[in-house]
């Protein structure tokens, strides 16, 4: 039995985001079990691991959204959030998109960015109007502002998602597979979307199983299988781990050694 | 020809999505590829009579099957397993495979039909009895894939096969394809990952802008290598 908790180091700053030992079960199900990490500011931290290993179930538990964890701790920014609502949690500056591309798709690409700004952030007049212009210049979308949200592509939706949670100036983005369903160069695109976050001051959880976006910009990667944390280390480290290939890389073990270098 | 679509326009509404597009598929694994939002999952919705086109033909098997309803173009033999997952939450498997079998071709079939699903996807004879909300993202694939098999195609249109699939689940995927694909079933596959495409088909074709910009016959082509370098940077 590992102790997984006793790896968070307790050098240095505090960690932005503390994660420790958190579990949901759904009836006889252990969706997660004992899973703890940390993250420091700027971090870059990539999720992996089987479909249905649990990993947007950790998200959830972060984000209290829809439920919140059986046992265990969040910390965030030096504040407990396992049992704070969802929209006080977002207010202290932690954003996440969601797998399946989500929009109001009857309002406009910029009302959308709006509502946003409005309630995960407080803002209104001048300043949210600020807010919402520079999210959507970052994100690309200053062109079809005034289109409806069901209007873009695949990517366009992402994007939206993205200026979303952004428009709020996060500490910490968790992004759900954002790259899911993109072509090589949109995920280029993203990839060096979510690098200038980083430099900007987020710190980023990235679920992710499109290879060259997970091993080309994670600094560290934590893999999960049957819930429970299986590894985590540096690509290099994880992407050579027998028990990471038998589980989930597979075939695609070669892939995965020569990004992560 | 099992496949010939001649000149279709097609679109939603007053937005034309597809402009004079013509493709073919012979005996033969045929991949769709290119940017999103041009056109692809549009184009199989109309080969697959969900979208009425505008102009233009789609003949299947030598018979012109324009304009007829989705269920007389299953009955054909053409089925279309559309992207993302489209089951019935609170059917079981089982259910959701037999319902794939409901036309006249491969409703006598449907036994036989399963048996070959459930050693194709061993992992959904171990769930046949649980509700398909239940079922993993992978699985979920599964099932949808073997209830259009249930269906008996003679061609197999999948829409993104492989989203959302782990590494390891994209390579086991890609491997019943290809067992599928060597059972005589034509394939046309829209995917986002060029190494499943480039693995499996014969035949790729580049649509941008409801147009084939590019059709790719040879894969051992000069033309074949500047497309990989084109589109997919470094891959392969």
């Amino acid at each position: 039995m590992l102790m997984q908790g006793s790896r968070i180091e307790t050098t240095g700053s505090p960690p932005l985001l503390e994660v420790a030992s958190v579990g949901k079960s759904f009836g006889a199900l252990v969706a997660v079990a004992d899973v703890s990490f940390a993250l420091r500011e700027r971090d870059i931290l990539g999720i992996a691991g089987p479909n249905g290993a649990g990993k947007t179930t950790l998200f959830n538990l972060i984000t209290g959204t829809p439920f919140f964890p059986d046992s265990g701790r969040v910390t965030f920014r030096g504040t407990r959030i396992d049992r704070m609502a969802p929209h006080r949690i977002f207010r202290l500056g932690l954003a996440r998109t969601f797998q399946k591309e989500a929009s109001f798709a009857n309002l406009t690409v910029e009302q959308n960015v709006s509502l946003g700004a409005t309630y995960g952030a407080g803002l209104s007049g001048r300043a949210r109007e600020r807010a919402v212009d520079a999210a959507l210049e970052r994100l690309d979308l200053s062109a079809m502002r005034r289109q409806p949200a069901s209007s873009l592509t695949v990517y366009g939706t992402k994007r939206l998602m993205l200026a979303s949670a952004i428009v709020v100036g996060p500490k910490l983005l968790m992004l759900d597979e954002p790259a899911s369903g993109l072509t090589a160069s949109e995920v280029a695109d993203l990839q060096s979307l979510i690098l200038g976050f980083r430099d900007d001051g987020m710190a980023i959880l990235l679920i992710e199983h499109i290879l060259p976006l997970l091993f080309g910009i994670s600094e560290r990667v934590m893999v999960m299988d049957f819930g429970r944390k299986l590894i985590e280390g540096p690509p290099s480290e994880v992407a050579r781990d027998q028990r990471v290939i038998d589980a989930y890389l597979g075939g695609q073990s070669e892939a995965a050694h020569a990004l992560a270098g | 020809m099992r496949l010939q679509v001649e000149a279709i326009s097609a679109g939603y509404g007053r937005v034309r999505v597809l402009h004079e597009i013509s493709i073919a598929v012979d005996n033969q694994r045929v991949g769709l590829f290119g940017p999103n939002g041009h056109g692809k999952t549009t184009l199989l919705r109309t080969i697959s009579g969900l979208i009425r086109p505008t102009a233009g033909r789609v003949i299947f098997d030598g018979k012109d099957i324009t304009g007829r309803s989705p269920q007389s173009i299953v009955g054909e033999g053409l089925v279309h397993v559309p992207q993302g997952s489209t089951l019935l939450p609170r059917m079981t498997v089982l259910e959701a495979l037999t319902l794939g079998a409901y036309s006249r071709r491969a409703w006598p079939r449907r036994r036989a039909t399963m048996e070959q699903v459930f050693s194709l996807f061993p992992r959904l004879a171990e769930r046949r009895a649980q509700r398909c909300n239940t079922l993993s993202g992978g699985e979920r694939q599964m099932a949808a894939i073997g209830a259009g098999l249930m269906g008996c195609p003679k061609l197999l249109m999948l829409d993104e096969p492989t989203l959302g699939l782990a590494p390891k689940l994209r390579a086991e995927l890609a491997q019943a394809i290809h067992a599928i694909a060597a059972t005589g079933v034509g394939l046309l596959v829209i995917d986002q990952d060029i190494d499943m495409l480039l693995g499996l088909c014969d035949r790729l074709y580049l649509i941008e802008q409801g147009r084939v910009a590019l059709d790719v016959v040879d894969r051992s082509s000069i033309q074949h290598q500047d497309v990989l370098k084109r589109y997919f940077g470094s891959a392969a």
